[in-house]
């Protein structure tokens, strides 16, 4: 039983993670109609960041705000990527190009970075410095932050969804675009706002990997985002909502299957899921919130 | 022996690609031919080293294997979406790898290695590729490749004509999974070595960058391609080397851009064979 | 002094809310409207009357920035607003109110007036409180999903959404399209009254009668092309007009 809680509490630790990771994706797909497949290599390169911040300069304050920057700066370049062929719908290309993006970064990480070998983050960083708790049970001060910050995300961005002008810009233009570009409202502009929000949570999330995991490699760029497509795929696509269930669950049930079973299958969950999701129930466990799928 | 090698790669990269291009006439983006090509090399590999089957019946049996395994999946990928079928191949991609590497029969993460050569495996590999072209040519000039053209222009409108699009997909998957096969098996015994980095996403950028950019609307594309891409980095001095597939990126990218067609486009082949043809009548 | 002399007169003299000059639009070959010359005026309502598939939506889309102009101009405040984008175009003053209402079914009913007046900066409570005197029905309902309103609630909606926007025109693509005549009976007395607060609005509609009625200069559309231009009482009377649209 105590096994089960100690999983459980992890599972909801990732899980508030991966929830993050879903609606930053989700927020592109239903805003620009894109599905970002290098947003978790620029989550992972942001670590990358992060990690040659702290080791050039020890500053802890410049280590965690390069990741930001890196992370939104990314996430700018590749917009305008991607501007011509929305405007003319080539879904097939705009996947190519965002995979291609993807293999270019881990490429980048792979050679230049590093020289391509696994980054860790000093254990003092890692867990957030102190942990409590009773026996197999223990709550680690990352678990902490990454719950508040998770947390305190979610309900920035609901404000700022539901209370301000841009922000309802957005839902409208998610929900129906043709009217949006009637009321006046400017789709440019608003695309490239959403764009730089999903990089400021990618840098978010690459802060929280750093505390919670604190290790990368030049590959676990891919995986990440196909965890996103995942917790897409389990939230419903562009569900937001969805994204946070998406999120909790497949993080509880990768740590129960770490917990319970042997062997190196934790990742190869997150797609089996997407697998399962999509040929069995193609719009998501909830239901599509947006058309394609 | 160094030639020999670099033409047999080339070949199996091109017989990759056109795996590749072939379900992208009918609208499909199947990643299939990658992670076919590991099931097949390790089919193979294991049958002929750990199991001694004669290298004629590895062979062959890794191509049947491979193409069987597209066959059944075929039909719970047939319904998909163009989007979805992408991302369930690249998942599948993964999940085979991560497969291979926990399996140890077949060497976990290192592989293995001494698998027993083939002789003229050139030869092998030229007639690979010629039967190939054939099939490919016939196919683009027949029935089915009206129908193909048909779904790929609009699925909806093709239904209504009468195409049975779930079937098509199943035959296209298959086929295109036994393309990658048999790309499979030849690169496995012209190295020797089968582990599971091999056929991953390094390679889906490669065909990506073969197909898209080489031109997804006609074979000849992919196959003048194919070995331009490979001997380039051949070339390049080992400092750059390192940045293939950066620089594979960044072609596909470019060329999304600015030719979303590809360099050979249909056009361009009915120019070719145009001049061909005017070419002979002078000739008489 | 003669050129200031001038100039303050150039001031004085009446621009154009709205002037079209040539103004061309072609879908490949097909030329949806040819060398279309229409203005609106302060305070009035002009009518664009015609068949179907005679350019009236185009001509509104074309003046919204939604097409793109193959040649002529189009003028806003003697201001040449061609090739802009419709973002802009908005920003300037013009609010349309397009066909099939156009409004978001998925957000409530004052986040879609909200979103009317999107392009404010100044505060929006007069506007609101006036627009939910006018239309009781939606301050009612000022919470419940734009989608679940019927279909002539939805085209006040949209018409309570473009004032939110204080324009200086409203432009209205077919908004008797799909109601009852009682409702568009009701619509067309309310776009009066707005009219007669000093909105200038330009409206595209294929139930001519009734559009002409309320409207003071009309235009009518054939085949992409003005074929007749007049005030909305000639119109009404004319020969042609009766048998082709109001139904002899």
């Amino acid at each position: 039983m105590e096994a089960f809680i100690a999983y459980f509490e992890a599972g909801i630790v990732s899980g508030a993670i991966y929830s993050l990771i879903g609606i930053g994706m989700n927020l592109l797909l239903v805003v620009s109609n894109v599905v970002q497949f290098a947003y978790g290599e620029i989550v992972v390169i942001s670590m990358y960041m992060c990690w040659l911040t702290l080791k050039a300069t020890g500053s802890y304050a410049l280590a965690f705000t390069i990741p930001l920057i890196t992370s939104m700066a990314l996430s700018l370049l590749v917009e305008p990527l991607l501007r011509g062929l929305r405007a003319r719908k080539l879904r097939t290309e705009t996947l190519v190009i965002t995979i291609a993006v993807g293999l270019i970064l881990t490429e980048t990480m792979a050679v230049f970075l590093n020289s391509g070998l696994p980054i860790a983050f000093p254990a003092k960083i890692v867990g957030g410095g102190w942990d409590t708790g009773f026996g197999l049970i223990r709550v680690s001060a990352a678990d902490i932050y990454v719950v508040t910050a998770a947390v305190g995300l979610m309900l920035a961005l609901l404000y700022f969804l539901f209370k301000t002008r841009h922000g309802k810009g957005l839902r409208a233009i998610a929900h129906n675009i043709e009217a949006a570009r009637l009321l006046g409202i400017p789709l440019r502009r608003e695309t490239i706002l959403s764009f730089l929000i999903a990089g400021f949570l990618s840098g978010v999330t690459a802060i929280l990997f750093v505390f919670t995991i604190g290790v990368a490699t030049p590959e676990l760029g891919q995986l990440v985002t196909f965890k996103g497509l995942a917790v897409m795929m389990l939230g419903g696509m562009g569900s937001l909502k969805g994204a946070v269930f998406g999120g909790l669950l497949l993080g509880l049930i990768e740590c129960m299957v770490r917990g319970y079973f042997i062997g190196d299958w934790v990742d190869a969950i997150a797609m089996g899921c997407i697998m399962i999701v999509i040929i069995a129930k193609p719009g998501g466990l909830f239901g599509e919130a947006h058309g394609e799928g | 022996m160094y030639v020999e090698n670099l033409l047999i790669t080339v070949c199996v990269f091109i017989i990759l690609a056109w795996a590749c291009y072939l379900p992208l006439l009918g609208g499909q983006l199947f990643n299939g031919p990658v992670y076919c090509a590991g099931i097949s090399g390790y089919f193979a590999a294991y049958v002929t080293k750990v199991l001694g089957w004669p290298v004629a019946l590895g062979f062959f049996g890794g191509v049947i294997f491979s193409g069987f395994v597209a066959f059944g999946l075929a039909f719970f990928l047939a319904p998909l979406t163009m989007f979805q079928m992408a991302v369930v191949t690249i998942a599948l991609i993964f999940i085979f790898q991560t497969t291979f590497r926990n399996l140890d029969f077949l060497g976990g993460v290192t592989g293995m290695s001494g698998i027993p050569s083939v002789d003229h495996l050139v030869v092998v590999s030229f007639t690979a590729i010629f039967i190939c072209l054939v099939l490919l040519h016939r196919l683009y000039k027949s029935r089915w490749g009206r129908a193909l053209e048909a779904v790929e222009a609009d699925r909806i409108m093709a239904s209504a004509m009468g195409v049975d699009q779930y079937r098509m997909s199943i035959a296209l998957q298959s086929a295109a999974g036994t393309m990658g096969g048999l790309a499979g098996a030849i690169y496995a015994f012209n190295l020797g070595t089968m582990h599971p980095d091999i056929f991953g996403f390094g390679q889906l950028l490669y065909c990506f960058t073969i197909v898209f950019v080489g031109g997804r609307f006609t074979p000849w594309g992919p196959m003048l391609l194919a070995p331009v891409l490979w001997l380039i980095p051949e070339f390049f001095p080992s400092s750059i080397a390192q940045f293939r597939n950066i620089f594979f990126g960044a072609v596909v990218i470019l060329c999304l851009l600015t030719m979303p067609k590809g360099l050979v486009t249909k056009r361009t082949v009915a120019r070719v064979e145009i001049f061909l043809r005017s070419v002979f009548q002078r000739a008489h | 002094m003669i050129r200031r002399f001038s100039r303050s007169i150039s001031v004085q003299s009446r621009v154009s809310i709205l002037q079209t000059i040539d103004l061309t639009i072609r879908y490949g070959q097909i030329r949806a409207i040819d060398r279309v010359n229409l203005t609106v005026e302060d305070d009035e309502i002009v009518t664009l009357i015609g068949a179907n598939g005679s350019g009236k939506s185009t001509l509104l889309k074309g003046v919204l920035g939604v097409q793109r102009a193959s040649q002529g101009k189009v003028l806003f405040r003697g201001r040449d607003i061609t090739g802009s984008g419709t973002d802009r175009i908005v920003g300037l003053g013009i609010a349309m109110v397009p066909e099939g209402r156009g409004i978001v079914a998925e957000m409530s009913v004052m986040e879609n007036l909200e979103l009317g007046a999107f392009h404010r900066r100044d505060p929006v409570e007069p506007e609101m409180r006036t627009v939910l005197e006018w239309f009781p029905i939606l301050a009612q309902r000022t919470r419940q999903l734009a989608g679940l309103l019927s279909g002539g609630e939805q085209q006040m909606l949209a018409v309570a959404r473009a004032m939110m926007a204080k324009p200086t025109l409203i432009m209205m693509d077919e908004p008797s399209l799909g109601l009852a005549p009682i409702v568009v009976g009701n619509l067309f007395e309310i776009l009066s009254r707005v009219n007669q607060q000093g909105q200038a609005i330009l409206l595209a509609e294929q139930n001519a009668r009734k559009a002409l009625k309320i409207g003071h200069r009309g235009y009518v559309f054939d085949r992409g092309r003005i074929a007749l231009e007049a005030t909305c009482q000639q119109l009404l009377k004319n020969e042609l007009v009766r048998r082709s649209y109001l139904g002899g």
